[in-house]
């Protein structure tokens, strides 16, 4: 008995927990941009060259991870019923050692710093080291059951994976070290299919029959999808240990699974996504279909130059699925979460001060007031101008640098939206105290 | 025989669905048809409101020998969405299409937040811990009118 009056339902961390995060994030579009742009259309000749590698960091980790770890501490006191372990100074110090680490990291293995690629590397393991031990402390202790907590568990295992091959490449960048290149194929598929897919299915379960309402997943779907992909993923992993033909066939088909499975689950929102309930044109859900779409397009491009008997794709056009799946895929349904997070955490927590100060009659701005609609919506026009031009600019180079302006301001754009958003809870917390 | 869980979701469906058909109207610029939608949703959540408050709640209570724990959270919130609910009136009274599709969409929000915790945290352990009287409480809970 004691258990259910101890239980606490009323666990919002203060506004700057999740905030933090997300405000920073986007400005590592704009890193990124200047990155190329400062590099040129040579950064784009291979996956391999330095620049590259740097930039596609700032976004993974700068961007991504970083909206992503500010979301978890957000939605697991929230929505899991289970805080993160000293959740102000946790999330200081992860913020601070991704937000200082990842520019370091990146400007290391750009311009090949062994100091700086040891010190942000150092930082950004700290950061993830930290997260991963407390978010599984939280996990381990929530009371929710269910698919989104398994793909929760399974996306942090995917991130230690990650992190962990991510750490021994990194050592292979420093002076006299060997790079152990056939680890790097293994530390994407783990990073991008296990971390960012696996999270983003797990909030998708959860979110997107909440919010737009739609039908619920399939229950089988629902249970089985984040468990499978966990599991070619370590099919994947075994096959790359395996000599000889055995191994190449185990990769060949688990890879394919993967494929499948990524695909499956873009295909399936997309259809529960048609038959929603809301009919009301929202921007958030016309950003998740842009990121479904380009899902399965990255998968089959990708798929398609891996065929053995294609002749395979050359120079910058190599790049296309990648970034569809990062640009196109992760930051679209990332970029429509923040306008749905940052507005209603405002009006949450104003709300909260208005009510701890007995005045129930003073007036709260909306979420459509917090960030007004029509800024949303042009934001997203941006976004999408920017996904394409990056798409051209990979097939013809010249059209690089309108297509890093293109994303440096639609992100920019995105950035001053959510500063807008905070802006007001500066001034009508202040007005109200 | 309906379990607290099951009972109780299906009826944050139905008041989530009426929801979506205000927001479907007022989008519309569909002002009598949105004062009617309208009514019904208020109704319905205004019942789910009491079905809580008044029979659910102090169940909980009695057996866990508290009006502090999550119960009173609960209840806090519901008084959060009411002053919303206020809100979207007066703003379907003035004609305000814009304002009231903002507060539509915060109502929305804080709406489907508070199910959450209620279907996946609260409403099990309501379940494991009512068992034995569960049947009367039901009885109550369904004949409920506002
Ligand atoms: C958390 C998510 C992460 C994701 C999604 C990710 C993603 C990627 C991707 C896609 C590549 C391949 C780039 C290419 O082939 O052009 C890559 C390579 C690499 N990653 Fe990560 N990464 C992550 C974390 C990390 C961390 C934490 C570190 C180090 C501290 C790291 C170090 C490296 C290094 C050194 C390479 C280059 C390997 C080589 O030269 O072959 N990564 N990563």
């Amino acid at each position: 008995m004691m258990h259910l009056a101890r239980l606490s339902l009323d666990r919002t961390p203060p506004l700057w927990v999740p905030l933090q995060f997300m405000a920073t994030a986007p400005l590592f579009a704009v890193a990124f941009a200047a990155l190329l742009a400062v590099e040129g259309p040579d950064a784009l000749l291979s996956r391999w060259t330095p620049a590259m590698l740097a930039a596609t960091h700032l976004l993974v980790l700068g961007y991504i991870t970083m909206v992503m770890f500010g979301a978890m501490q957000q939605l697991l006191p929230v929505v899991a019923g289970s805080p993160v372990p000293r959740e102000r100074l946790t999330s200081r110090l992860i913020h601070l050692g991704l937000a200082l680490g990842t520019p370091l990291l990146a400007a290391g293995l750009a311009w090949s710093i062994p100091p700086a690629l040891a010190t942000g590397g150092l930082c950004v393991l700290g950061a993830m080291g930290l997260f991963i031990v407390t978010t599984s402390i939280s996990l381990w202790r929530s009371p929710a059951r269910g698919p989104t907590h398994t793909a929760l568990w399974l996306a942090v295992a995917a991130l230690a994976v990650t992190v962990t091959l991510g750490a021994w490449l990194a050592l292979g960048h420093l002076p006299g070290l060997p790079l152990p290149r056939s680890m790097t194929q293994l530390h994407l598929a783990w990073g991008l299919a296990g971390w960012i897919a696996l999270l983003i299915a797990g909030v998708a379960y959860q979110v997107v029959p909440m919010f737009q309402m739609t039908p619920e997943y399939p229950a089988r779907f629902a249970r089985f999808h984040a468990p499978g992909v966990f599991i070619l993923l370590a099919l994947v992993t075994a096959g790359g240990f395996l000599p000889g033909v055995p191994g190449i066939a185990l990769q060949t088909l688990a890879a394919a699974g993967l494929v499948a499975a990524l695909a499956g689950f873009a295909f399936i929102t997309l259809r529960l996504q048609a038959r929603r309930r809301r009919r009301n044109a929202d921007v958030t859900v016309a950003f998740w279909r842009t990121g479904l779409l380009a899902l399965p397009l990255a998968l089959s491009l990708w798929g398609l130059s891996a065929l053995p008997f294609t002749p395979g794709i050359q120079g910058p056009a190599a790049l296309i699925p990648a970034w569809l799946f990062l640009a196109g895929f992760t930051l679209s349904i990332i970029n429509g979460m923040l306008y749905k997070i940052v507005p209603f955490l405002v009006w949450l927590h104003l709300n909260h001060r208005l009510m701890q100060s007995g005045r129930w009659d003073a007036p709260v701005p909306n979420m459509h007031q917090v960030i007004p609609i029509r800024h949303t919506r042009l934001q997203w026009w941006f976004h999408l101008t920017a996904l394409a031009a990056g798409t051209a600019a990979l097939l013809w180079p010249p059209l690089l640098y309108p297509a890093l302006l293109a994303f440096a301001l639609s992100n920019t754009l995105l950035s001053a939206n959510l500063w807008q958003g905070i802006g007001v809870f500066r001034r009508d917390g202040i007005r109200q105290d | 025989m309906d379990t607290i869980q099951g009972f109780f979701t299906d009826d944050h469906r139905e008041c989530d669905h009426r929801l979506a058909d205000v927001e479907t109207v007022v989008a519309a610029g569909d002002w009598p048809a949105s004062a009617e939608a309208y009514g019904q949703f208020h109704h319905d959540i205004e019942r789910h409101f009491q079905r809580e408050e008044d029979l659910l709640f102090p169940a909980i209570e009695e057996v866990s020998g508290s009006s502090q724990g999550p119960t009173e959270v609960m209840r806090r919130e519901h008084d959060q969405m009411r002053a919303l609910l206020e809100g979207l009136e007066q703003a379907l009274q003035r004609q305000e299409r814009d304002e009231a599709l903002g507060v539509i969409e915060t109502l929305m929000t804080m709406i489907q937040l508070h199910n959450v915790k209620e279907e996946q945290i609260l409403y099990p352990m309501a379940d494991r811990f009512l068992q034995p009287r569960r049947e009367p409480l039901m009885e109550r809970v369904r004949s409920l009118e506002p």
